[in-house]
C-alpha cells in the first residue's frame, strides 16, 4: 500500500497538494477562534499531509520528511504542553485549568485566556497529529523504519 | 399528524441506523464486517445528538457581530464539542480494532469469527500459527504460552 | 435545514449502510462506509454543525477509509458469508425489542428545533452570552472546548494518545521473529498501564521492553 504510485500524474499531484494540505491544517489550528475548525480538524489535516506521501511517493523520500517516530513524538510533546498549560495557574493561586488566574502585565484577563485556548489548540492539534499518523504506521506496518 | 411526523422523523431514522449498526455488529461472522457495523452505529449516534442540538432559526455557533449575543439566534453549542471529542475518539477505537484484527488475522489466517472462536477453545487446529503449538526454542528466551 | 434534503440524506444514509454491510468485498464495503461518512458530514452541515462536519468528513470520509483499507491489504479482501441462520434468529428479536425500547423512550424527547428544550435551556445560553467578553473567542465552540470544559478535552487527548500507543503496542513486532524489523518503538512515555482499549497488548509490554 505504501511506496510509489505506478502512475506519474497521481504523484506529482500528491508531491504537489501534500504540503498544502498541510498548511492548511495549520491554518485550521491557527483560525480556531474565528471559524470552525480547531485543533481537532487542524491535525487531522496535517497527518493527512503526512500520510498522502507515503500513499504514492517513493518510500524513502516519504518517510525522510516525515519520519514515523515523529508519530510518538509528537503525540507525547502534545500532550505535554497541554499538561504544562494546565498546570501553571496552579502556581499563581488558581484553579487547575483557569487560565484566567495568570496575570500577564499589560493583558486583561480576557486576552490571557485567549491565549490560554490558542497554545491548547496547538497541544491538542500536535496530539492528534501524532496520533493519527502512529495509527496509520501501526497498521501499515512502518512504524520502526 | 403531519406536525407529529415532521417534528419526530428524526428519531425514527436514526433509529434504523442504529438497527442496521446492530444487525452488523451482532450478526455478521466477518470481523471487519463487525468494524463497520459499529462505525455505522457510532455515526448515528453522532447524527442524533447534533439533530438534538439544531434549533428553528438558528445558525453556525459562531459569534456573528450583526447578530450579537444572543442565544436564540444560534444552535446549541454544547452536543457539538461532545460528538467532537466523540469522532476523534471513534477513530482511535477504530484503529485499535484493527490492529487487533490484522493481528488476529497473522496469528489464525482467517478473519472468520466462528473459526477463531474455535481455535481458541482448542476445537480445531491453528494454522500457522507460531503460539501454541510451537515448543519453546532453545534460542528464543521467552515463554510462547503465557500470551 | 431544508426537510427534503434532510430525509433525501438519511434515505441515502440508510441505502449505503446496507449496502455496506451487504457486499462481500471488503474494499468495496469500505469504499461504501467511506461515502457513508461523507453524506453524514454534508447532514451535519446542513445542520449548521461546522465543526463536527469538518471533523467528520476528515476523518470519518478519510482517514478511517485509509486505515481499512491498510488493514485488509494486510489481511484478507474477501468476506465469507457465513451468518449463521440460528444467529439471526438470535439477533433479529434481540434488535426488533431494541428498536422498540427506544420508540418508547423517544416519545418523552423533545421536538426538532424546539427552542424550549430543555438542552437548550440550561448553561449552554450562558456559554453564548459571555463567551466573546470573557474569551474573545467568536467560535464559541473552540472557547467550550479549550476554556470553559477543557478538562473534557485533556481526557480525551489523553484517550486518543493512549488508544494510537495501544494500537502500535499490540502489532509491535518480536525481535526473533526473523522480519528484520525492531522491537516497538511506541515508548511515548505513557507506557502499556493507561491502556483502554487493547488489553491484549499490554501483557507482552514487558517482553519487548528491553
Amino acid at each position: 500500500m505504501t511506496g510509489a504510485y505506478p502512475s506519474e500524474v497521481v504523484r506529482v499531484i500528491c508531491a504537489v497538494a501534500s504540503p498544502f494540505i498541510a498548511l492548511f491544517g495549520l491554518y485550521v489550528i491557527a483560525h480556531g477562534h474565528y471559524g470552525p475548525g480547531g485543533g481537532f480538524a487542524g491535525g487531522v489535516f496535517v497527518a493527512v499531509g503526512a500520510i498522502l506521501p507515503r500513499l504514492t511517493l517513493d518510500e524513502r523520500l516519504a518517510y525522510r520528511i516525515f519520519p514515523p517516530a515523529l508519530g510518538p513524538l509528537a503525540a507525547g510533546v502534545g500532550m505535554l504542553l497541554f499538561l504544562l498549560v494546565a498546570v501553571v495557574p496552579l502556581f499563581v493561586g488558581g484553579a487547575f485549568l483557569d487560565y484566567g488566574a495568570v496575570t500577564i502585565a499589560g493583558m486583561e484577563p480576557a486576552r490571557v485566556r485567549y491565549l490560554g485556548i490558542l497554545v491548547v489548540e496547538i497541544a491538542v492539534g500536535l496530539a492528534v497529529f501524532g496520533a493519527m499518523l502512529l495509527i496509520f504506521d501501526t497498521i501499515t506496518g512502518r512504524s520502526e523504519r | 399528524m403531519i406536525e407529529l411526523v415532521l417534528a419526530r422523523y428524526i428519531y425514527l431514522l436514526v433509529l434504523v441506523l442504529l438497527a442496521i449498526g446492530l444487525y452488523g455488529m451482532l450478526a455478521k461472522g466477518d470481523l471487519v464486517k463487525k468494524v463497520i457495523g459499529l462505525t455505522i452505529y457510532s455515526t448515528a449516534i453522532y447524527l442524533f445528538f447534533i439533530e438534538g442540538s439544531v434549533q428553528d432559526g438558528g445558525t453556525a455557533p459562531i459569534i456573528d457581530p450583526a447578530l450579537g449575543s444572543d442565544p436564540q439566534a444560534y444552535v446549541d453549542p454544547l452536543p457539538h464539542l461532545l460528538i467532537l471529542t466523540a469522532i476523534v475518539v471513534g477513530v482511535g477505537v477504530v484503529g485499535v480494532a484493527l490492529s487487533l484484527l490484522v493481528r488476529l488475522y497473522r496469528a489464525h489466517g482467517t478473519l472468520d469469527e466462528a473459526v477463531i472462536a474455535d481455535r481458541l477453545s482448542g476445537r480445531a487446529e491453528p494454522v500457522g500459527a507460531p503460539t501454541e503449538d510451537t515448543p519453546p526454542d532453545a534460542t528464543a528466551g521467552d515463554d510462547e504460552a503465557g500470551r | 435545514m431544508i426537510v427534503p434534503l434532510d430525509i433525501l440524506l438519511f434515505i441515502t444514509l440508510i441505502a449505503t449502510a446496507i449496502l455496506a454491510l451487504h457486499v462481500k468485498d471488503l474494499l468495496a464495503a469500505t469504499a461504501l462506509l467511506s461515502a457513508y461518512s461523507l453524506f453524514a458530514a454534508l447532514l451535519f452541515a446542513g445542520l449548521s454543525a461546522l465543526d463536527v462536519a469538518l471533523v467528520e468528513a476528515a476523518l470519518g470520509a478519510g482517514l478511517t477509509g485509509v486505515l481499512f483499507i491498510a488493514a485488509i491489504l494486510a489481511t484478507t479482501r474477501h468476506s465469507e458469508p457465513r451468518t449463521d441462520p440460528r444467529r439471526r434468529l438470535v439477533v433479529i428479536p434481540l434488535i426488533v425489542a431494541f428498536v422498540g425500547l427506544m420508540l418508547y423512550a423517544s416519545t418523552d424527547l423533545p421536538d426538532r428545533g424546539d427552542p424550549d428544550a430543555p438542552a437548550h435551556t440550561g448553561v449552554a445560553t450562558e456559554y453564548i452570552e459571555r463567551s466573546l467578553a470573557e474569551t474573545q473567542t467568536p467560535n464559541v465552540v473552540t472557547a467550550i472546548l479549550a476554556d470553559y470544559r477543557s478538562q473534557d478535552t485533556l481526557g480525551e487527548t489523553l484517550v486518543i494518545v493512549t488508544a494510537a500507543l495501544s494500537a502500535s503496542l499490540v502489532l509491535a513486532r518480536r525481535r526473533d521473529e526473523g522480519e528484520g524489523t525492531e522491537a516497538t518503538p511506541a515508548d511515548g512515555g505513557l507506557g502499556p498501564d493507561a491502556s483502554d482499549d487493547a488489553p491484549g497488548g499490554r501483557d507482552r509490554g514487558g517482553e519487548e521492553r528491553r
